[in-house]
């Protein structure tokens, strides 16, 4: 048998299916729902997050606006810029000084401030000013220039540059609030500038604390470029073409999801990021889980079906083996039994099937036995009857050479009787044949008796020809002057009928001898009821009960020996057989 | 009157048949007793029978065949068998060659009876019209040297004895001895010797039989003795007539 056929698998198979497959879909639905989850809840908080940033910016920005208000709108500030002499310009340094220290108050962060006026002056404040640095040099500056040419939108924050302009350090890289301002007038215009340092803004965006991720941060680009440099190295054009929530992979090959919102008071896109890896390390860690959940339990279902299915189809295959073995020939194979269930039951029934088998076999071999035994017997006897006919011819030579014809006579008598018997080897033979036995037996009991013995013999002619099982009459003979007339001393009469009763041949033998008391006749009567195939069989009784097992083996239960007596009046047994026409291929088969 | 042969190898059988009274009631002569179907034949040349009672199995010939050469060549004899067989070829057999009964052993004398009873019914209205020949061919002495002849020869392998056969027939041998010699003509122990040689010549005929061989069949242990015997009545050795039989041929 393949093993792919086999019970066991099929069980494994069912077992497996049962358990993997539920599992499977359990863990998965677990992790893409605890995983969606975790984005959404990313996402809020990165709203959050952002629109926070978002309001501290916008703050800073108010603010600006606020010093950017404070200076432009002040007196000395719009004479500063109409100013056209250059002996009144350190008056109004020494006067915009005092204004820009409170106003500088605001936001004492920034860098410095810066008066750029279009009659050629410069002021500044908060940082020493390069006398060199001329107002043309000013406005060849490329960030000035970026202004110049988007000249309504102000006020603009630059990038990020350095500051030629500064006496100090001129490399120290700010942003710049610029604003192109006019005087009250509105005669003469100049360029407020308010440097504020890197540091500045990142102080205000990237504050400790604002998030539970680690891996975290915030960057601002606008349409030209990064404003605020990501932490991390990514490409502009990947930030740019991305949208809010997108993945985005790092340069370093990490992935980071990036979420982004404009920021219209200076065009800037304000970016917080996540590194990937470190948000899912939770939904990773339930992946895990369940994935080792589901083998766990895969593995316990795949070693309780090897288990249950072992159960189920070792005793099934023992029972084949044991079939097998049977079926070569050895009847005392037994299925040892150890389970009540369904398969326990089958053993227990192909047992007592083999039990019965042997049995029946046994009973088969008996039989072939006996039989076998018998046609032994009747070899021996189809070997020797011709010697003994013609010892027989012998002895009946010596009886008439003697002048005996009574020795003669009982000398035919047995030939005749010991032919009849032998003779013929099937198991029924014509009624006609059986009288012609019966009437021999009957003539040499008749010279063997001390008394005489009279017989008559009445058989319906026509039942010559029907069949009976053989020498039914003589062993129920037999009993009648042994047992019946043998005992009387004095003449015994034997009376034989034969007749038929509508399909039923019915011989009844009478005699006139001693009879049975009622107690044996019920003992003989129950034997033949209920024993007589034990009886004939175990004590080698042939007489009654062998004829009553033959006749019962031949046509069952409806026929067979009846019988009747009564002390000192005699002894009649009937014996019933169907009336069974001769066949040639009945008898044949037999 | 019916003349019978019983022919049976057992002569206990055959002569106590013979010996049954209810031939004479039905006016039957039995002639006499032969051992085999050869004997018998011998004695249907001596005698015009009627009936032959016969066994099957024999010696030379067979009771079966027996009947078929009676069937074939003296279907006026009638005949019955008598066998401890019961076997269905037999019976067929002899129902083919027109037996008359086929009677079992032991035999029942009764069961006999009623078979000769059925063939004398068969031929009486036939011999009625034939009267019976007045002149009867044998005597009674005739006949029992027939029955010496045809006992000596199915015997001649046998040392045999005057006082044998005189008992087989029932005889004294001096009284056996005067009847075969008034009948034949010759002495018992010449007419023995001299059927003993004619066997011996004609066995000589048979080149596959050594001389001792044919001295042992003709019933001469001695093989000198037979070929003295022989010389005496042939005036040569058996060898010799042998040697002179072959070139003659």
């Amino acid at each position: 048998m393949k093993f792919i056929n086999s019970i066991f698998f099929k069980l494994f198979m069912t077992f497996v299916l049962f358990s993997f497959i539920p599992m499977g879909i359990v863990g998965w639905f677990a992790y893409d729902k605890y995983s969606n989850n975790l984005y959404e809840n990313l996402q809020y908080h990165a709203d959050d997050v952002l629109e926070q940033k978002m309001s501290f910016l916008s703050a800073f920005i108010k603010d600006l606006e606020r010093m950017d208000q404070g200076i432009t709108q002040s007196k000395i500030f719009s004479e500063f810029l109409t100013n056209t002499n250059p002996i009144d310009h350190p008056k109004y340094y020494i006067e915009l000084d005092e204004l820009l220290l409170s106003i500088q108050n605001i936001r004492p962060e920034t860098e410095g401030i810066m008066i750029v006026s279009n009659n050629g002056f410069i002021y500044n404040y908060g940082y020493s000013h390069d006398l060199h640095f001329k107002n043309q040099d000013f406005k060849n500056l490329p960030w000035v220039k970026e202004i110049e040419k988007n000249n309504y939108v102000t006020p603009q924050i630059t990038y990020l540059h350095d500051q030629p302009y500064s006496n100090v350090d001129k490399k120290q890289k700010v942003y710049s609030y610029v604003k192109k301002v006019w005087d009250r007038k509105i005669k003469s215009y100049g360029y407020l500038i308010i440097d504020f340092k890197e540091d500045l803004l990142e102080a205000i965006l990237r504050h400790d604390g604002s998030t539970s991720f680690t891996s975290s941060g915030t960057f601002i680009h606008d349409s030209l470029g990064f404003v605020l440099e990501p932490e991390i190295n990514l490409e502009y054009k990947d930030v740019a073409a991305s949208i809010s929530g997108s993945t985005i992979k790092s340069n370093s090959g990490k992935e980071f999801i990036v979420f982004t919102k404009y920021f219209p008071q200076t065009g800037w896109y304000v970016s917080e990021y996540f590194e990937k890896n470190a948000f899912y390390v939770t939904v990773n860690e339930i992946r895990k889980i369940a994935i080792i959940i589901t083998i766990t339990s895969a593995f316990i279902c795949l070693l309780a079906s090897l288990f249950i299915s072992h159960r189920i189809s070792t005793p099934i295959k023992n029972l084949g083996r044991v079939m097998k073995k049977v079926e070569s020939g050895n009847l005392d194979e037994r299925f040892v039994v150890h389970s009540k269930d369904e398969i326990g039951d089958l053993g227990k029934g192909f047992n007592t099937m083999i039990g019965e088998l042997k049995k029946l076999i046994q009973a088969v071999k008996h039989e072939e036995k006996l039989k076998k035994e018998a046609e032994i017997t009747a070899l021996q006897l189809q070997i020797n009857p011709h010697f003994i006919y013609n010892t027989l011819e012998t002895i009946n030579s010596l009886a008439r050479k003697k002048r005996e014809p009574e020795i003669s006579r009982l000398i035919v008598l047995l030939g005749k009787l010991l032919r009849s018997s032998i003779s013929s080897f099937e198991e029924k033979i014509p009624i006609k044949q059986e009288i012609n036995y019966i009437v021999n037996y009957l003539e040499i009991q008749k010279v063997r008796m001390r008394e005489p013995l009279n017989y008559t013999i009445s058989i319906d002619p026509m039942l010559d020809e029907y069949l009976s099982v053989k020498w039914i009459l003589q062993p129920i003979v037999e009993n009648a002057i042994i047992h019946g007339i043998d005992p009387l001393k004095s003449s015994g009469n034997i009376e034989i009928i034969g007749e038929n009763r509508g399909s039923i041949i019915i011989f009844t033998i009478k005699d006139n001898g001693v009879g049975l008391d009622s107690l044996k006749l019920q003992q003989i009567r129950h034997q033949l009821q209920f024993s007589s195939k034990n009886l004939a069989k175990y004590k080698n009784k042939i007489g009654i009960y062998n004829v009553q097992t033959r006749i019962l083996s031949h046509y069952g239960s409806p026929f067979g020996i009846t019988i009747d007596s009564e002390v000192n009046l005699g002894t009649t047994v009937t014996i019933s057989i169907p009336m069974e026409v001769y066949d040639a291929q009945n008898v044949n088969s037999r | 009157m019916l003349k019978m042969l019983i022919v049976d190898d057992d002569w206990l059988i055959s002569d106590s048949l013979k010996s049954l009274d209810e031939w004479h009631e039905r006016n039957i002569d039995v002639v006499g007793t032969a051992e085999n179907g050869k004997e018998a034949i011998f004695w249907m040349e001596k005698e015009k029978l009627d009936i032959i009672l016969t066994d099957i199995r024999m010696p030379e010939m067979d009771g079966i065949e027996l009947t078929k050469h009676i069937y074939e060549k003296e279907s006026n004899i009638h005949v019955i068998i008598m066998s401890g067989y019961e076997e269905f070829s037999f019976a067929q057999k002899a129902m083919k060659y027109n037996a008359k009964g086929y009677i079992l052993k032991p035999i029942d004398t009764d069961e006999l009876m009623d078979a000769i009873d059925r063939i004398k019914m068969d031929m009486n209205p036939t011999k009625k019209v034939e009267p019976e020949p007045a002149n009867d061919p044998t005597t009674y002495h005739e006949r029992l040297v027939l029955s010496a002849q045809s006992y000596i020869m199915s015997n001649l392998i046998k040392p045999l004895t005057l006082k044998e056969i005189a008992n087989r027939l029932h005889l004294t041998d001096h009284y056996f001895g005067q009847v075969f010699k008034s009948v034949t003509g010759e002495t018992f122990l010449n007419y023995l010797t001299r059927v003993r040689m004619e066997k011996a010549c004609e066995l000589t005929k048979n080149p596959t039989l050594k001389i001792y061989e044919i001295g042992t069949l003709v019933g001469y242990k001695d093989p000198k003795s037979f070929a003295k015997t022989f010389q005496r009545l042939y005036n040569m050795t058996p060898k010799e007539f042998r040697k002179q039989y072959f070139t003659n041929e």
